[in-house]
């Protein structure tokens, strides 16, 4: 398995691909859409993380793998794969080893969808 | 062939992006009209009160799952939907149960995400223009019935095992010192940075034939990515480029052959899944003109995301008995 961090943040290959449109009206709508609904899933994550709650952290996480998965988002979709499988067997050196890693990842990724929102054009920039 | 009629299709998934994407994909089918779920309570409802021609529902969900509302389609649960509908279901994660249980039902299709618009669109056509032969209602509901099934087939919790797996690890290997362990975590960490792609150590698929065609896959593919990069003589890369189709053709070979000669039916529809799609990067891979280095470098990316997917599938435990057969 890759490490997150060797991944690439965000590839739009893959969102033009899933969605078979490579078009700003597609893409904009999608990344604004993933934007605000993966930081509603991290701040339960976050949340989950404090109260120590494995089945919610693998619920959320595995939610989190697909709605990267959709856009390109590879780091966070490796890291989500990671940290599920870590919650569902309760590994407790796994889940200390990576979920620190979330704030640099999202940070990134918030700075490509930022970038990339702005190079389609989209005033959600 | 145009799919004439109004086809009202549910789509039912609890990540709102990925109902989005469904229902999006599906309303551009021609004939066919979206309706989306966010839940297997609204689903059901949904079932219960429309008439409803193909069903495509994500599994894991807050009850019912996915899994659970087929099952209750094929039961005759549903007043208003016939229980001989198309049912496709998917999911992140393939767990040997579940793809048991899609077969006991007969869903028509089990898809592993990430779904490609163009994929579940070939799907949909496909489903709607070519009927599964089905057993009779009462059959199903006496699967529902069936106390002892219904033990059987609960999802997997966290204390069983994942049992299916494009890739399982295996023990890690017990160092005589620390230092040993950090030579070898270093030696590791070392060999991560110089390969494009990574063959997980002590992982493997159950097939050590597989596994060897794989690992020479991802060593050869980085083989040209580096000579690649490093911008070498073009007789260099074509030399490398040469190898990695080879390298990908044998993985198409040997896999041919186990999958004839074994019966890990569930392991081979997700495997199968995976060759299917690394089919047309070959493919490029081998007409592509390496002077065109964006196109080079997206073909790489792509491989590099094939790869990363076909080797993160969920994990099986240690103590899971390896399956292996000498076809070699």
């Amino acid at each position: 398995m890759n490490k997150p961090a060797s991944l690439v943040v965000l590839d739009l290959a893959i969102l033009i691909d899933m969605y078979g449109d490579d078009s700003a009206d597609t893409i904009c709508p999608a990344l604004s859409r993933f934007r605000s609904e993966a930081s509603k899933y991290i701040n339960q994550l976050q949340h989950a993380v404090v109260q120590q709650d494995h089945a919610e952290i693998a619920r959320l996480t595995h939610s989190l793998k697909s709605m990267a998965g959709l856009i390109g988002a590879c780091q966070l979709m490796e890291w989500s794969q990671l940290v599920e499988q870590a919650a569902k067997q309760r590994d407790q050196t796994m889940l200390a080893n990576h979920l620190p890693e979330l704030t640099t990842i999202w940070a990134a990724l918030q700075t490509e969808l930022a970038s990339s929102l702005l190079l389609y054009g989209s005033a959600d920039a | 062939m145009t799919l004439t009629r109004n086809i009202h299709v549910l789509v039912v998934d609890d990540v709102i992006l990925m109902c989005d994407f469904l229902y999006g994909v599906v309303n551009k089918v021609a004939g066919c009209r979206a309706i989306k779920a966010l839940d297997g309570k609204a689903a059901a409802e949904y079932l219960g009160n429309e008439r409803i021609d193909l069903l495509i529902t994500d599994i894991e969900m807050k009850a019912p799952s996915g899994l659970e509302l087929a099952q209750r389609v094929r039961s005759g649960m549903f007043s208003q939907t016939p229980y001989d509908i198309p049912i496709i279901i998917f999911s992140g994660n393939a767990y040997r149960e579940v793809i048991e249980q899609s077969i006991a039902f007969d869903v028509n299709d089990f898809l592993v995400k990430p779904i490609t618009s163009a994929g579940l669109t070939a799907k949909i056509q496909y489903h709607l223009q070519h009927k599964k032969v089905l057993k009779p209602m009462s059959h199903y509901a006496q699967l529902v019935a069936d106390v002892d099934y219904a033990k059987a087939i609960e999802l997997p919790t966290e204390d069983r095992a994942f049992s299916v797996a494009i890739v399982r690890e295996l023990p890690e290997p017990k160092a005589d010192d620390v230092d040993q362990r950090e030579a070898a975590s270093k030696a590791k960490e070392k060999k991560e940075k110089k390969e494009f792609l990574v063959w997980p150590e002590h992982a493997t698929t159950g097939y050590f034939q597989l596994d060897r065609r794989m690992r020479n896959f991802a060593f050869n593919v980085s083989c040209f990515h580096n000579v690649f990069v490093e911008n070498c003589k073009p007789v260099a890369i074509e030399s490398e480029r040469k190898r990695a189709c080879e390298a990908a053709d044998y993985l198409f070979h040997i896999s041919k052959n186990i999958k004839q000669k074994d019966n890990r039916r569930d392991f081979w529809l997700l495997f199968q899944q995976r060759l299917d799609k690394l089919q047309p990067h070959v493919k490029e891979l081998n007409s592509i003109n390496i002077k065109h280095h964006s196109q080079v470098l997206v073909l790489l990316k792509r491989l590099a995301y094939w790869w990363m997917q076909t080797c993160s599938r969920p994990l099986i435990q240690i103590n899971e008995v390896t399956h292996e057969t000498a076809d070699e």
